[in-house]
Order: C-alpha cells, then sequence, then structure tokens
C-alpha cells in the first residue's frame, strides 16, 4: 500500500476508534467543549508520534536482534511514561500563558489505551519507518476526526430530551456506532 | 407497634447484586470500554478475556495491598503501573503458552489490560485504609461484574450475529459444541451485530437497559 492509502486507510477506512476501539475513554469522561477537544487531539497526535518516533527504532534495532520481544509491552509503557513527562516538563518551561494547553495528562493519556494500542499495532505489523510514522499520524489524525465529530454531535444533544436511562454513556456509545455505521460507508475508498 | 415499623433489611446476596448493576463497571461506570466492545463479537473470546481481567484485577490489588507500606508515596504511581504492566505481561507469556487460540483470539487486546486496568487501580486511601481481606473482596465483586458484563456482551452479539453460540474453539473445555444450532436461526442472523457498529449499539442498550434498572431501591 502506498504512503497515501496507508494515511487515508488510518484515518478513515480504519479509523482506530471504529476498527479497534481505542481512545474510547475520553468520550464517556467530563464534558469538553469542542476547543478542548482539539487541543486533547493535538495532545494526543504528538503523544502517538514521538512515541513512534522513539519505540521503532527500539524495537527494531534492540528488543527484536535480542530477542526479547516479550519485554515489549513494559518497555513501551515506560517509554510511554517517560515521554509523557518529559514533554510535560517542556511544555511547562516554554509555553507562554494559555488557556489551552495545560498539561499532558498522564492518567488521561495511559486510561486513553490509544498510544499504546497504535504501538502496538505497529510494532505488530511488518513496515518500514516511514510506513509506521504515516499509520501513526493517521491513527492520531482519526482519533482527532472522530472526537471532533462526537463532541459536536453531543453539543447539539444536549438541546433535545433525551430518555432518562440513555443520558450520558448510552447516548455516547449509541452515537459512536452510528457514526462507524457512516464510516462503513468510506470502506471502498481505496 | 414497633415490629410494624421494622424494615426488612436485604440479603447481603442481593446488595451485592443491586451493585453490580447500579456501580456496574462496564454499563455505568464506562470503564474497561475497548475490552467489551473489542473481543465480545465471540461469546468464548468475551469469556476469556473477562477471566484474564478477573485474575489480574483480583492479584493486581492483593500486591497493591501487600507492597504499599515498601514504597514512597511519590513514585506509587508509577510502581503500580509497572506492577500492573509486568502482571499482563506474564499473564500474556502464559496464556500464549497454555491457551493459544485464545491467545490469538484476543491479539493485543491482553496487553492493552494494562491501560484499562489503570483505571481499576485504587486511590492509595483506600489501599491504605481498607483490609487486606475486604480489598480483595471488593476486587471479585468488581471482577465478577465485568466477567459477567462481557459474558453477557457476547452472548448476544454472537447469538443476533451468526444465530448460534460456538463453544469449543478457543478456550480448551475439552470438547466442542454448537449451541442453537438446530434453531435454523443463522438465515435470520443479523452479522452486523458482529460488526464494530453493533458492538456500539449493543453495548449502548445495555448500558441504557443498566441504567433504567439502576437508581431503584431494594423493594421490603
Amino acid at each position: 500500500m502506498t504512503i497515501l492509502g496507508i494515511l487515508i486507510s488510518a484515518t478513515l477506512i480504519n479509523n482506530i476508534v471504529f476498527t479497534y476501539f481505542l481512545g474510547l475513554w475520553n468520550t464517556t469522561s467530563k464534558e469538553q467543549s469542542i476547543q478542548d477537544v482539539m487541543v486533547l487531539s493535538v495532545k494526543v497526535l504528538v503523544m502517538i508520534v514521538v512515541s513512534n518516533i522513539v519505540i521503532y527504532p527500539l524495537n527494531v534495532l534492540i528488543l527484536e536482534p535480542l530477542n526479547i520481544t516479550y519485554m515489549q509491552t513494559l518497555i513501551f509503557i515506560l517509554v510511554i511514561v517517560g515521554l509523557t513527562l518529559g514533554l510535560n516538563t517542556l511544555l511547562k518551561r516554554y509555553q507562554k500563558k494559555s488557556t489551552y494547553m495545560t498539561s499532558f495528562d498522564l492518567t488521561l493519556l495511559l486510561s486513553n489505551s490509544l498510544v499504546l494500542g497504535v504501538i502496538l499495532i505497529n510494532v505488530s505489523t511488518p513496515q518500514t519507518f516511514i510506513e509506521s510514522m504515516v499509520f501513526a499520524l493517521g491513527s492520531g489524525l482519526g482519533f482527532g476526526l472522530f472526537i471532533i465529530a462526537h463532541t459536536a454531535i453531543r453539543i447539539r444533544l444536549e438541546a433535545y430530551q433525551i430518555p432518562k436511562a440513555f443520558k450520558g454513556l448510552p447516548i455516547t456509545l449509541i452515537t459512536t456506532g452510528l457514526m462507524a455505521l457512516a464510516f462503513m460507508g468510506l470502506s471502498g475508498l481505496i | 407497634m414497633n415490629k410494624r415499623n421494622q424494615t426488612k433489611q436485604p440479603s447481603q446476596a442481593l446488595v451485592v447484586i443491586q451493585g453490580m448493576i447500579k456501580e456496574n463497571p462496564v454499563f455505568v461506570l464506562g470503564l474497561g470500554l475497548v475490552p467489551a466492545l473489542a473481543v465480545t463479537a465471540s461469546f468464548e473470546a468475551a469469556i476469556g478475556m473477562g477471566l484474564l481481567i478477573f485474575v489480574t484485577l483480583i492479584l493486581n490489588r492483593m500486591l497493591l495491598k501487600l507492597i504499599h507500606r515498601l514504597i514512597l508515596e511519590d513514585i506509587q504511581w508509577f510502581i503500580y503501573i509497572i506492577l500492573l504492566t509486568t502482571q499482563v505481561v506474564v499473564l500474556q507469556m502464559l496464556i500464549e503458552a497454555l491457551v493459544p487460540n485464545l491467545f490469538l483470539s484476543l491479539g493485543i487486546y491482553i496487553a492493552l489490560i494494562t491501560v484499562n486496568g489503570i483505571v481499576f487501580v485504587l486511590d492509595n486511601k483506600h489501599i491504605k485504609r481498607d483490609a487486606f481481606k475486604k480489598l480483595t473482596i471488593d476486587g471479585m465483586k468488581t471482577a465478577t461484574a465485568i466477567l459477567i458484563s462481557l459474558m453477557l456482551i457476547g452472548f448476544i452479539r454472537e447469538f443476533i450475529g451468526t444465530g448460534m453460540i460456538v463453544l469449543g474453539q478457543t478456550l480448551p473445555i475439552g470438547f466442542d459444541v454448537i449451541l442453537f444450532e438446530n434453531l435454523g436461526l443463522s438465515s435470520y442472523a443479523l452479522s452486523v451485530f458482529k460488526e464494530p457498529v453493533g458492538a456500539f449499539i449493543i453495548v449502548g442498550l445495555l448500558a441504557a437497559l443498566f441504567s433504567a434498572k439502576g437508581p431503584k431501591e431494594v423493594s421490603q
């Protein structure tokens, strides 16, 4: 598959949320505005891309040659935690006063399962560095697309009288399911 | 007169069941949605994942209670993450060796118990305050609720999606059986429920059902 094909596949056709069910926790957590989720999606995109930049060579040059791939999960978690703390420190040092960019929430990123999930999918598929980076980029973009659309739908749904039993998590999941149905229609794109 | 005014206390079992419905980790609290959606296309895979989460959660709570006094408070969260990840890695290797069909069926979602399990890690105050027995029993209640939830989702998805339930293909139960095959429902099956769409819809409807049933108190 070409680079563009991988990008379109990761973003639209095999969207990371609708195909692998990763990154769902944020949709059920506290209510956020469109601007908040845009910032969140940028944070997650940066986190995924930076993690892949570090982990791909680590896996290919150290773990696989030494035949210690059973340590992958532990090492990847350590790298993700380290990178999150590092990026957090960097952000605090260089950011100007802003109401949006605050910090990389470790709990958010880890509970998200998106970052680790994308990394695990990447290492389980034999591909080059560029292909893995494009997949990571596409996954981040796909997640951003999903969460922004989902938040926009949620804001509009607040104007309607949803039955009491469906408020919160149920309507969130059903909305996500209908979005997944819509994205299924893109399956013949490439 | 006093006897008329005395209310009948619900039994312990009823309280536990009520808790599993009102505070169900999957359908009400929204924890563990990734395994609930991803691996429940098959009833057996759902049981397998539920059992893995059951073992991980209880072992994790027991270990945390045993070691929490040995760790500095500042780095406790980090040690908890390492502990949980190591548990999951060991479990993954055991499953790969002992139940390879389940390992292939669950794929990356075994490792993702780590990042879903993090939300199961208790606050430090719970670990300090609660006794070992209480912590373990609470963990068993939560883990049982998750197991039952995953089994329910898996059963509904596979039954509606294929018209039958296949047992013995993934889990080493010693026999192969296909339930409900003779009913001839496979021609009426809605395969969309085996797809991600169906997962979201089924779990959403079950969450609504649990939310509707949840708030009522046990009748006297």
